[in-house]
């Protein structure tokens, strides 16, 4: 069986310019959609913001380029839901319009400051396509964790985004996080690092190994404080995570008044050697693409995030995303296809868990949706990290099943609830 | 501009490779080398119960499946593999009928009436044998049943040293299947094929590895009273480990995914409990040739209850 492993970094980072039309879905992170703040025809500044935030947790959504509104239209979000989107024309090279730099040290500002100002500069968690329970949102100042955790190794192998960006600005990124650890008041401040780059940042670390999960957000954020959280609900309210990437984008917006207009995406086809771009939110998936010699073709599969939790995209017309840590192309002979057969007991699903869950008998409840032997089965230790799925014999979908049976779960919780 | 057409799929979107069709063929692949001596020995009465077997079990599968209006999936193997193993433990002299008999019990009762690949609670192949064994004993004795054959002469290594003929049984003749047996009588080519399957992390090694300790620890035990009473000698217990399919049931019986635990201890505790109990069956028992069988067939009664013992879950309280 091959082992699954975190390559090492290869390339230098990519800027991705050029892109005239950009399209922005008003839900980037989490599940509250934005509220829209321009209307079609409207001309935009470049930093301007589009998209408003409802409530406190989220962070708004700012254009990219300086241009006119062409449209605003429903799209389908990952989530397979309806989201208003913003569609802009324009150049995408003028001067951006920015928020006023803040010069004081970290220890001298209030949180709500910096909490406003990441608000405002639309600082989300970025990556693990926006719906990664573990990257919290920005949480209310009574709530202050004990921990901050910085993510500065990737969670997936192929993906090289988070230590490329903490390999391209280092100083940007300790900064970042400390600013952070003062907006959510967390007292310790921990950094996850692989190996190769311990002696980057100062301060306490955790080193990531080299085989896949040991980037996975759970099992960091249980190595850092002693415990999994996963019975509690989320977000734990013990640790908080955030990635290196995040961490740029609040420096960027504290001390130069930089709203977040782009995101670091690790592009590749499987078998070739991926390359990392900052790429303009909002920029089409064929367009990233064609950037590296890449195009997508009949039958082919194009993800974005990581190969084992990543989600597959119907559309190569898709957008770039706060979300997106990944854009992969697999042709269409690389494509694995899962077959709808019984589960046949070999028991590697079991010996791969890093959970220690029995997932041979979880998997076979979640699938008729059997939620109470699911969870006698331990479904809520599940951290969905997908190795059962890649390595099981008869090619179940087993990560289908455990997400499936969580959704069920939920939905009877709802209903219990309301009733 | 033509639109393209994407595969959408579940994450995650690799695979390690493995699959059902891809351990059945591999499994019989490592076989191959004894079954090729096993009509190397009995010629075509060896080869016959071979085909017979295998096609024989395919064919009910099939008629099974048909029956039943569910997908027919002779493809993937399973069935093509429980034919073969079967014929691996039969001796090469068995009338057609029984082969068939055999067969189909072993798909149609052992496997296909519970619904399948994944669903026996017992390891079809044994379950046919057992079926076959107990209804004509006399025609599956591997001494009467060879004896149909020409140029044949001797007493099976088991019955041998049954009867007390301690010095008739050597251990070289034994691990080339140089004796009368059953067609996989060549334990060393089914040892080394079973290591291959171990090393490819097809079958549970945990419980290969405990099946094997539980035999040695049950031939030192009471290995010696095998021999009738009054004779004054010893068996040899690696000569106990390669005779009467001890290495066809440690890598290739009792480690039928379905029918055996999936936990870690209590593979172990399956596999030991198989090995232990097949000696206790093959010294003490009336059907000494099928200790092995009948041990593996006890305890995977008991294989859902061993898989209670698991280790706790992380994250869990």
């Amino acid at each position: 069986m091959k082992r699954l492993t975190y390559k090492t970094l290869i390339s230098e980072i990519q800027e991705l310019t050029g892109a005239g039309r950009l399209v922005l879905p008003l839900l980037q992170v989490g599940s509250v959609p934005l509220e829209a703040c321009v209307e079609v025809g409207d001309a935009v500044e470049r930093g301007q913001c589009i998209g408003k935030a409802q409530t406190p947790e989220v962070a708004s959504l700012h254009s990219p380029l300086a241009g006119q509104v062409r449209g605003l239209f429903p799209s389908v979000s990952l989530e397979g839901t309806s989201v208003q989107t913003v569609e802009i024309e324009g150049d995408p090279t003028g001067e951006v319009q920015t928020l006023d730099p803040i010069e004081q040290d970290a220890a001298e500002l209030p949180a709500e400051t910096l909490q406003d100002r990441l608000r405002e500069a639309g600082v989300s968690p970025l990556g693990g396509n926006g719906k990664n329970a573990a990257y919290a949102c920005l949480r209310p100042a009574d709530e202050s964790p004990e921990t901050l955790l910085v993510l500065c190794a990737d969670d997936e192998p192929l993906l090289q985004t988070q230590r490329h960006i903490l390999q391209n600005g280092p100083e940007k990124v300790i900064e970042g996080a400390t600013l952070f650890q003062k907006a959510v008041g967390a007292k310790r401040l921990v950094f996850a690092v692989t190996p190769n780059q311990p002696n980057m940042v100062s301060g306490e670390t955790v080193l990531v190994e080299k085989k896949y999960p040991s980037g996975h957000p759970e099992i960091l954020m249980a190595r850092v404080t002693g415990r999994y959280g996963l019975d509690e609900g989320r977000p734990r309210k013990d640790i908080h995570v955030i990635n290196a990437e995040t961490a740029m984008a609040v420096c960027r917006a504290v001390r130069e008044g930089l709203p977040v207009m782009d995101k670091a995406v690790t592009v590749g086809q499987e078998g070739a050697v991926p390359v990392v771009m900052r790429v303009p939110l909002g920029t089409v998936f064929s367009q990233v693409l064609e950037k590296t010699g890449l195009s997508a073709e009949d039958a082919d599969r194009l993800f974005t995030g990581g190969p084992l939790r990543g989600v597959a995209h119907f559309d190569p017309e898709g957008p770039v995303t706060k979300g997106t840590d990944g854009l992969f192309l697999q042709k269409g002979r690389q494509v694995f296809c899962y077959e709808d057969v019984a589960c046949i007991g070999c028991g590697q699903c079991v010996k791969v868990c890093p959970m220690k869950i029995p997932v041979n008998m979880m998997t076979r409840n979640c699938e008729f949706a059997r939620i109470e032997e699911a969870l006698s089965y331990d479904l809520g230790s599940c951290i969905e990290c997908g190795l059962c799925a890649y390595v099981c014999t008869a090619r179940r979908p087993l990560l289908q099943y455990i997400q499936f049976a969580k959704k069920e779960y939920e939905k009877a919780e709802r209903e219990r609830q309301s009733a | 501009m033509k639109e393209n057409v994407l595969t959408v799929s579940v994450a995650p979107f690799w695979h390690c490779g493995a699959g059902i069709a891809r351990n059945s063929y591999l499994t019989m692949a490592v076989l191959l080398p004894a079954a090729v001596v096993g009509v190397m020995h009995y010629r075509i009465g060896a080869l016959a119960v071979l085909g017979l077997c295998i096609g024989s079990c395919m064919l009910a599968e099939a008629l099974m499946q048909k029956i039943m209006g569910r997908p027919i999936t002779l493809g993937d193997g399973s069935a093509a593999l429980t034919g073969m193993l079967l014929a691996l433990l039969l001796p090469a002299g068995v009338p057609w009928w029984l082969v068939v008999v055999g067969s189909f019990s072993a798909i149609i009762v052992g496997k296909q009436l519970y619904g399948g690949i994944g669903s026996h609670p017992l390891n079809a192949t044994l379950v046919g044998w057992v079926m076959i064994r107990i209804s004509w004993g006399v025609l599956m004795d591997v001494d009467a049943a060879l004896a149909n054959l020409p140029n044949l002469s001797g007493l099976s290594s088991l019955a041998a040293l049954k009867g007390g003929y301690v010095d008739a049984v050597e251990l070289k003749d034994v691990w080339m299947g140089n004796v009368i047996g059953p067609i996989g009588s060549a334990s060393l080519l089914v040892l080394l094929g079973g290591l291959v399957l171990l090393v490819l992390r097809v079958v549970k090694w945990e419980v290969s590895v405990g099946f094997l300790v539980g035999v040695l620890l049950g031939s030192v035990l009471f290995g010696s009273r095998i021999l009738p009473e009054g004779i004054d000698a010893s068996v040899n217990p690696i000569l106990m480990l390669f005779t009467g399919n001890v290495m066809l049931g440690a890598f290739f019986l009792a480690t039928d995914p379905t029918s055996s635990p999936s936990q870690p201890i209590a593979m172990w505790i399956y596999g030991f409990a198989a090995g232990l109990l097949a000696m206790l069956i093959r010294v003490y028992g009336h059907y000494y040739d099928g200790g092995v069988v009948f041990g593996i067939l006890l305890v995977s009664l008991a294989s859902p209850l061993l898989d209670k013992i698991r280790p706790k879950a992380r994250g869990r309280e």
